[in-house]
């Protein structure tokens, strides 16, 4: 692996010898005895291995376990052992933490303190939301939130605050850290068989997990150009590797039922990590995103170095596991309208959030005089591709927005879908929950108050 | 969080007990300083992996060694010929057991083998310089395997013809008993009873989800002796049990073994895990071996709660007095027994110990499947238990038509009566005080409807449930319960105090520390806490079933009058000095001083007595330290009545927790903060147990189908409510300055208030658990027929 360069804990550090797929958890429990940070899952749920890694934007929360050193180049690095102040003072959050027993087995806690330490930096009061990636299985909770409402009126401590060190470009053939799209793509063309890392909260699993070499690694979080969001009149343009994190807001401004979806993706954590554009790229049929973008109507731009193409986002994904995406070829950026007051996602899963949706639909059906003049409806988690709902649409359109049109269009759900049994739910609960999503849609249409967060289940 | 004192106040002076004072511990782990297993590192240490079994009944035919054997950096390759033959339970519990009371922990396993009864089962172990060649060595092992044909369901490997898990073992059933204090005639009862009612259901395999996985490291030092590092709930039951049972050649003396910070515990640690393997190692390669589990190798092996399949009945007069009681158990063992034996009476004896009733009968079975190990969870049978027993209660209260609190107030037992456990009087018991001031904080008066109520109009609909329970303070009687305390003087009156209990997250070495200072007369913050070593500590039998406070604390109780009484008497020629002239009986020591009672004003410190029977070249003579020791002869039970308010979304099936308050006799309380911790903590995992947590095995191939912490779901800060704890205190004579235990009861009420809750709100009993949307959704579609739970390991039979 070429030099990469990073903070830890305020201090300067070099790594050269190390490969480009090793973790931070690892390398800081392996090679720099700092065992504070720990291992509990080794795929990025629990949270026992957050650490807090700066950059221009501000801190963030990351799990180490599925963070790849080069991900740090240019970044500033502070684990649990540099949370307290250099002279041994305790941290807001830690004084907080003792004071309200918000520590028991404390196996979680270094993890639990990071993030709150995170979220005190950035003068946060949604605890839960902040702390919802910890998992902690001896406190009930509670104590840790207390903890952390005590600690928010105290100052951010000068030592917490890390600068962003410099970092020079790296252009190496195993381990590529392009400064823009257009050197990436250039490099993606010549190394067609190469992995792309945005987040590296699927990818992470690969190697964790699936214990996989990886060939040939590029690292986007240098390429500017490719974390953009730009809000137009008409549309918004949305980077590929824009994090799902920075994508929240923008969202709940112009589609506050999807961007309250996005509040129940993942963690905290794993938002900070994850972009758009890897959720869309890896094909997964139980991606989050893809139901409600294809509602929406997104556009989704393919390039190579010298040529782009756009295609209607749900056209992407062609099987199970395969996509229209050919080699060379990267996710670039993703379109969507800027508005659509109809839209609505509903998220079902067995947790509120940190879990993998049994079925997410996502609705979007326009009403002139009473009568249905056009809908997207798509779902996923219900075939093996995210999917629209080809039969209900047809049903809904042309038809009085009444609710025996709905019930009527509930009947051809079958038609359309046929979801698998599997742990998360079995077949039958998937169907009668897809046509109950429908049924929700219509009410919530009609006034009745209903949201995305009352779905969990 | 609120306290209720029931003798009108607490007229006593306490310096350090009932104070929220902080932990020992805490500031190592808020600092990520506290030191784990798996964080040691140790000159010469080598790392072990484990070759599981990929299916989930199988012979090995032959293993091939010799290309993992030749990896440059591994240090040893065993397998089954290479282990011991003898066989071992990993419960350590039958070293503390009397044959009287229970003869059944069959020693089964092996610590490699060749013949696999479940895909957990190991059949080689490798040890490397690192763990990197010891995870690729382990990709060299060829196996070849003679596939047998497995059996899942409990019911299923009972039945004649099915296969065999153990060869000596008829018909699967690992253990099968009455319930020794079975009494009375039920048969009798059932027949002359006005109402009788049945209920049937099985709770899920809750995995326990330590925060830190399993992790051992052993190492034979220059003399041979051995020296095992791990999370360990009861180390020194442990080393009995691996001496015993395991390695023959051993004795008890030749272990020492040292609990580093633990992470968590909740019961799976009440047993022998990576040790024995780490062992098998560090006398293969004579270097110390360490062994950490993943967290998918915790899911598919050892452990979780035992899915205990229950049928309960109760048979009353038409007044509400309960006659009879039958309860009988088909429980799952898994491949081996642990603890699922165990725990299956210890339901029992909660479950037929609760109410008042002569006719009494209950049975267990503990059956073998080619499943993983099963064993003791938090509550240790009783959460299980009550998940039917407090459903059953609560149909005969609907066919009575009594109010639920009514029934139950009238059939429990009371302070003074018989107690079930064993023959002696139930000496404090405070639950009556727990149902009523419960009730009147909850506001059950106005939430519950009645029984004939019309159920809410609308998609949401709101119900309340309650379930009580009785559990221990240590199981006296029954377990060798007995605990040693030391307490020595530094020469500055600072003090060591030198005790068992493994710190495993619940606070116990601070409460402790809390009793000593305010019996001993040294101040809490100069009390030093020393713990976690065989060689120093007190033998022991762990922190399980809410022990430690109790019983520990006895002893902690013990040692410290005696220091206490000890500086006063060497404090006499102190005061004579200064022409006082009293008596030791007249002394006070406290808080770090002592002084002629009624005038602190002439105190002196302890630190100058403490300093001259250590360095006064005169006076000198012993260092002043005493041990203190108790046994408990009782189980002396701690209770607890539980009250939920719910919502059932009858579109998704999901229930939301409202509100959900708990009230604890507590006796007294050391630690409020602590004790209200407990009380989060267990009831937080009661509601992973009542509504999400699931151990989904593939019916065909015994494959762990949720094996890691995003399938699993057990809840985050997103999914559980705060919930009220209430203290109900009323020092206990018996308890160290009054106390009993709290740990384990919380999580017991849970699932059965959830699930009476449930049908307040939509008129349909869950028989399984969890209690999922997708169930729910299921029994509303089917007017109250439950879904089978097909994608539930647990089989759906009912008793």
């Amino acid at each position: 692996m070429p030099e990469i360069a990073f903070t830890l804990n305020g201090t300067p550090v070099r790594v050269a010898d190390a490969a480009p797929t090793r973790t931070l958890l690892d390398w800081l429990r392996e090679e720099r005895g700092l065992t504070g940070t720990k291992e509990g899952c080794n795929e990025g749920d629990c949270g026992a291995c957050t650490v807090m890694v700066t950059d221009a934007a501000g801190p963030k929360a990351l799990n180490a376990c599925i963070l790849f050193l080069p991900q740090l180049h240019g970044k500033a690095v502070r684990t649990v052992e540099g949370i307290a102040g250099p002279d041994g003072t305790l941290h807001p959050v830690q004084k907080a933490m003792v004071a309200e027993h918000g520590s028991q087995c404390g196996f979680c806690t270094p993890g639990f303190v990071v993030s709150m330490a995170v979220a005190h930096a950035q003068g946060r009061t949604d605890h839960d939301d902040a702390l919802a990636g910890n998992l902690c299985r001896c406190t009930g909770y509670a104590p840790i939130i207390r903890a952390a409402e005590t600690a928010r009126a105290d100052p951010v401590p000068d030592w917490i605050r890390d600068d962003v060190p410099k970092a020079a470009p790296v252009r190496d053939g195993a381990c590529f850290i392009p400064e823009t799209a257009d050197e990436l793509a250039t490099w993606y063309e010549a190394h067609p068989d190469a992995t792309l890392v945005a987040g590296a909260t699927d990818v992470g699993l690969w190697v964790t997990k699936g214990l996989r070499d990886l060939g040939p690694v590029a690292f986007l979080h240098r390429c500017r150009c490719l974390q953009q969001v730009h809000v137009y009149k008409d549309q918004i343009v949305i980077g590929a590797a824009v994090t799902m994190t920075d994508l929240m807001p923008v969202l709940r401004k112009h589609h506050p039922s999807y961007g309250e979806m996005v509040r129940r993706y993942g963690s905290e954590q794993v938002r900070n990590a994850a972009t758009i554009g890897g959720n869309i790229a890896n094909g997964s049929p139980i991606g989050d995103n893809p139901p409600a973008l294809i509602a929406l109507g997104a556009t989704l731009r393919l390039r190579t170095a010298h040529s782009a193409r756009e295609m209607p986002i749900e056209d992407f994904f062609v099987d199970y596991g395969r996509q229209d995406r050919r080699p060379g070829e990267l996710v670039d950026r993703i379109d969507i309208p800027a508005s659509a007051p109809a839209l609505r996602v509903y998220k079902l899963s067995k947790r509120f959030d940190q879990d993998i949706s049994a079925v997410c639909g996502a609705f979007n059906v326009t009403v002139g005089d009473g009568v249905v003049a056009g809908a997207r409806i798509a779902f996923g988690g219900m075939a093996g591709i995210p999917k629209r709902a080809a039969h209900v649409e047809a049903a809904l359109t042309g038809q009085a927005w009444t609710e025996a049109t709905i019930r009527a269009a509930m009947a051809e759900m079958a038609r359309d879908f046929t979801p698998m049994t599997d742990m998360r739910a079995s077949a039958a609960y998937r169907l009668a929950a897809a046509e109950n999503m429908l049924l929700r849609y219509f009410h919530e249409l009609g006034g009745q108050p209903v949201n995305v967060l009352e779905v969990s289940a | 969080m609120k306290t209720i004192r029931l003798d009108g106040g607490d007229t006593e002076d306490l310096l350090y007990v009932g104070k929220d004072l902080q932990k020992p511990d805490v500031t190592q782990k808020v600092t990520g300083k506290a030191v784990y297993t798996d964080d040691i590192d140790m000159p010469g240490l080598t790392e072990g992996r484990l070759l599981h079994c990929p299916h989930a009944f199988a012979r090995v035919k032959s293993i091939d060694i010799s290309r993992a054997a030749a990896l440059p950096g591994v240090l040893a390759v065993l397998t089954a010929k290479d282990a011991p033959e003898a066989r071992f339970s990993r419960s350590t519990m039958a070293e503390a057991l009397p044959s009287f009371a229970f003869d059944g922990e069959r020693q089964d396993q092996r610590i490699l083998t060749d013949i696999c009864r479940y895909r957990g089962d190991c059949v080689a172990a490798v040890a490397a310089e690192d763990i990197y060649i010891a995870e690729q060595a382990l990709d060299l092992i060829e196996v070849e395997y003679e596939l047998l044909d497995p059996v899942f369901d409990p019911f299923e490997a009972m039945k004649p013809g099915a296969p065999k898990v153990h060869d000596d073992v008829q018909n699967n059933i690992a253990f099968e008993m009455d319930h020794p204090f079975n009494m009375g005639d039920t048969k009798k009862a059932f027949a002359e009873a006005d109402v009788v009612v049945e209920f049937s259901g099985v709770n899920s395999r809750q995995k326990h989800l330590h925060m830190e996985t399993d992790s051992a490291i052993a190492h034979f030092d220059e003399t041979g002796r051995l020296t095992v590092i791990s999370p360990s709930q009861g180390p020194h039951l442990g080393k009995k049990h691996l001496s015993e049972r395991v390695f023959k050649d051993l004795s008890d003396g030749d272990i020492r073994w040292i609990s580093p910070a633990i992470g968590g515990g909740f019961g799976a640690r009440l047993a022998l895990g990576l040790e024995p393997v780490a062992v098998l190692l560090a006398r293969a390669t004579g270097r110390p071996v360490r062994v950490t589990s993943t967290r998918e190798e915790d899911f598919n092996g050892y452990s979780s709660r035992t899915d205990q399949h229950q049928k309960v009945r109760l048979a009353a007069m038409k007044d509400g007095t309960v006659v009879g009681i039958e309860q009988h158990i088909v429980s799952d063992a898994g491949a081996y027994l642990s603890h699922s034996a165990t725990t299956s009476l210890v339901n029992m004896q909660k479950s037929l110990g609760l109410f008042r009733c002569d006719n009494v009968f209950g049975h267990v079975k503990v059956v073998y499947t080619n499943t993983p190990v099963t064993a003791g969870f938090r509550g240790y049978g009783n959460a299980e238990g009550a998940f039917v027993l407090q459903q059953a209660i609560d149909m005969l209260a609907e066919k009575l038509g009594m109010d639920p609190i009514e029934l139950r107030s009238k059939n429990i037992r009371k302070e003074g009566e018989q107690s079930f456990f064993l023959p002696c009087k139930l000496e404090h018991s405070k639950l009556q005080e727990c149902i009523d001031e419960g009730a009147k904080e909850f506001g059950w008066a106005e939430k519950f409807r009645g029984w004939d109520r019309p159920r809410d109009e609308g998609r949401f609909k709101r119900g309340v449930g309650m379930s009580i329970l009785n559990h221990a303070s240590g199981a006296g009687g029954f377990l060798l319960e007995h605990s040693s305390a030391i307490m020595k003087l530094q020469a500055d009156g600072s003090a060591n105090l030198v005790i068992s209990p493994c710190e495993m997250g619940q606070g116990i070495l601070g409460a402790l520390a809390q009793v000593a200072a305010e019996l001993s007369g040294v101040p809490y913050e100069r009390i030093r806490v020393v713990t976690g070593d065989t060689d120093v500590t007190l033998f022991d039998i762990g922190s399980h079933a809410s022990r430690s406070m109790f019983v520990v604390g006895n002893a902690v109780a013990d040692c410290a009058r005696k220091i206490n009484a000890i500086i006063r008497e060497r404090a006499v020629p102190h005061f004579e000095k200064r022409q006082i002239h009293v008596t030791a009986d007249q002394l006070v020591a406290r808080g770090g001083e002592i002084y002629p009672e009624g005038q602190p004003d002439k105190a002196i410190p302890i630190g100058e007595v403490a300093h001259d029977e250590i360095y006064n070249f005169t006076d000198a003579g012993s260092q002043i330290s005493a041990s203190g020791s108790y046994l408990s002869n009782s189980h002396h039970p701690n209770h607890q009545a539980a009250f939920a308010e719910v919502e059932v979304d009858t579109e998704t099936g999901y229930v939301s927790i409202i509100r959900y308050l708990a009230a604890h006799d507590i006796g007294r309380t050391i630690n409020p903060l602590l004790v209200e911790s407990q009380m989060q903590g267990s009831a937080v995992q009661g509601f992973g147990f009542a509504l999400k947590e699931d151990f989904v095995l593939d019916q065909k191939t015994g494959e762990v189908l949720n094996d890691t912490l995003l399938t699993y779901t057990a809840p985050t800060v997103m999914d559980v409510p705060e919930i009220d704890a209430l203290m109900i205190e009323d020092p206990f004579e018996k308890g160290p300055l009054g106390a009993k235990g709290v740990g384990e009861a919380g999580v017991v009420n849970p699932a059965a208030a959830v699930a009476n809750a449930i049908y307040d709100a939509i008129g349909v009993r869950l028989h399984s658990l969890p209690m999922s949307p997708e169930k729910i959704l299921a029994m509303l579609q089917n007017d109250g027929e439950e879904h089978p739970a097909g994608s539930s390991h647990v089989s759906g039979q009912r008793l």
